[in-house]
């Protein structure tokens, strides 16, 4: 039997969707593809195992916030480069939607790795606190705290995010659940 | 869901389409994950000349270079090379003493195609049979690969001079130069293609100009004495340097960039790779110097950071440290681009001290060393280091000749 039997499946099924991800951790296409090809060498390794009684996905998404957590070098040329615009009030909607969205990218790059993987974590894949421990390997409670640090965060870098920001509070999100 | 759910989900729609699932097999298969981080990036990389895929670096799945080769490379119809070598035939060499005794095969270049064919260079010189043990360094006639593996040049003895060859058309350029034989031995010889083959440059003899060549015009323009190619760009700007702590860049046309001194950015040996406006290289940030006796530069580089400066200026433009660089990294330094934002750097494998066995020393009862290399590709943005390749080889002496070095 071929020990790697279903995982060309599998990357190809869900390649997109971990890109998505990695996009948003590293904000950089370039930097992404090579965070994921990293994890999918990794579940590689791993798969007649992972095949037979594990999660792929899981392992996956596991080992692509693992590696991205461990770069610690944040990209400080490309950060010294980049800069947040505040948005002129009484744009149109469509507009002030990408300024947020430009924004964002710029505070999100200004966090620190394990803040910006929360971010993405919580509010992105809309992961509980308890799924966010888990792929962090945290306790709950470093999640909330870590939410918490990383909204103020972003609310410090993009005065302008604040109302995007307003229904994203961790307690909030965790009583609803 | 949130507003801020929705924005994060806007920009991640922006990730461009990937295309993993075959590459991510191939990897697997071969058991090869630490080369796998940098054939992700593979597909195809842009810059210049034309497209360049990672996975071409390394040798054929780990198999250990062999030197049983009986075909000589034919006139034309050859396919783009994937690396070349010399083993001396797993042979001890000791210069002044049994060097004569490599004549023939054994002094031989073998190139090596994309197709996994490997033929030997008869026309092209390779190892100095005559060579003195003083001179014991200047151990061969110099060969090289342009990046995309089309072309190669090498020292023809016949002519005597430099020869470009297009290894699918089999047509040939000389450079023009004469340089006998015996000159080589003595000073040794430098080679530089541009990333597609088109331009070469020669040095040898530091007392005489250098050539830089276009070889779809014919035109060429001297390189001023004392001056040392490093690196040409697919434009054909020729970056040069200057008793290793000077820096400048030349055209056919003649333009010259304001001579840089290095000084302050404690180089290791050389410049490395150029995109017209910066200069690349690898740093010792925070490192004193280590000047041989000579002044000829660190005695034994040992990189930590990538430095971006300005060629006209020499300001830094940026620095950044290596990550997941393997202890042991030790380099020239970098020698092309591999795309915009990659460095190609090639490692000898015994200095390495990775997760993947290998011997620096006598091993397996063999009585050889490992004389192999290690290519890797250094992010200049992130500092990100990968390796994209080896060349396994076990020798007494060995050179293995990586496109795009």
């Amino acid at each position: 039997m071929d020990r790697y039997e279903g995982f060309r499946e599998f990357v190809s099924a869900r390649q997109q969707v971990l890109m998505r991800t990695a996009y948003l951790l590293t904000g950089d296409a370039h930097l992404a593809e090579d965070l994921l090809q990293i994890a999918f060498a990794k579940v590689s390794r791993h798969w007649a195992k992972l095949a037979r009684d594990g999660n792929p996905e899981a392992y996956t998404r596991r080992c692509l916030i693992n590696e991205f957590v461990s770069w610690r070098r944040q990209r400080r040329w490309h950060a010294e480069l980049s800069s947040a615009h505040p948005p002129d009030a009484g744009r149109a909607g469509g507009e002030n939607d990408a300024l947020h969205r430009m924004a964002l990218r710029d505070a999100l790059d200004k966090l620190a790795p394990r803040q910006r993987a929360v971010i993405v974590l919580r509010f992105y894949e809309d992961r509980s606190v308890q799924e966010t421990a888990e792929l962090l390997r945290c306790s709950p409670g470093t999640v909330k705290s870590q939410t918490s640090d990383a909204l103020d965060r972003l609310r410090a870098l993009a005065p302008e995010l604040a109302e995007l920001l307003s229904d994203a509070d961790p307690v909030h999100q965790e009583v609803t659940r | 869901m949130t507003r801020l759910h929705d924005a994060l989900d806007a920009i991640a729609q922006e990730a461009p389409p990937v295309d993993l699932a075959e590459r991510a097999i191939g990897t697997a298969r071969r058991g090869r994950f630490r080369t796998l981080a940098s054939v992700a990036a593979a597909a195809l990389l842009v810059c210049g000349g034309g497209a360049v895929a990672l996975n071409r670096y390394g040798g054929d799945d780990q198999r250990t270079i062999s030197t049983q080769v009986s075909d000589v490379l034919p006139d034309r119809d050859v396919g783009s090379a994937r690396y070349a070598y010399l083993d001396w035939c797993k042979r001890d060499w000791k210069p002044g003493v049994n060097t004569s005794s490599f004549a023939g095969e054994c002094a031989q270049w073998r190139i090596v195609t994309e197709e996994g064919r490997t033929f030997r260079m008869p026309q092209a010189l390779g190892v100095y049979t005559e060579q003195s043990g003083e001179k014991y360094m200047n151990d061969s006639a110099p060969l090289v690969i342009s990046r995309d593996g089309r072309r190669i040049a090498y020292y023809s003895e016949q002519d005597p001079t430099v020869r470009v060859r297009d290894l699918a058309s089999g047509e040939e350029w000389p450079v023009g130069t004469a340089v006998d034989r015996a000159s080589l031995v003595q000073h040794g010889g430098l080679i530089r293609l541009s990333p597609d083959g088109r331009y070469v440059a020669v040095a040898g003899d530091p007392r005489e100009p250098g050539l830089l060549l276009d070889t779809s015009s014919g035109r060429s323009r001297p390189i001023p004495t004392g001056w040392w190619p490093r690196f040409i760009s697919q434009e054909g700007v020729l970056l040069m340097i200057k008793n290793e702590d000077q820096i400048s860049t030349m055209s056919l046309d003649g333009e010259r960039a304001p001579t840089v001194l290095s000084k302050d950015l404690r180089p290791l040996r050389g410049v490395l790779a150029l995109d017209g406006r910066t200069i690349a290289m690898l740093t010792e940030g925070d490192r004193p110097d280590k000047v041989s006796p000579e002044g000829i530069g660190p005695v034994n580089p040992k990189p930590d950071s990538v430095t971006i400066f300005d060629v006209g200026t020499g300001e830094v433009r940026s620095s950044v440290k290596l990550r997941g660089a393997p202890k042991g990294l030790w380099a020239m330094g970098p020698g092309g681009w591999l795309d915009e934002d990659r460095l190609l750097i090639s490692v000898p494998s015994g200095r390495l001290d990775s997760a993947t066995p290998r011997s620096g020393g006598p091993g397996a009862g063999d009585g050889l060393w490992d004389m192999g290399q290690t290519a890797f590709a250094v992010n200049v943005r992130t500092g990100q280091v990968h390796e994209i390749g080896t060349y396994p080889l076990r020798a007494q002496t060995a050179n293995v000749i990586v496109p795009g070095l």
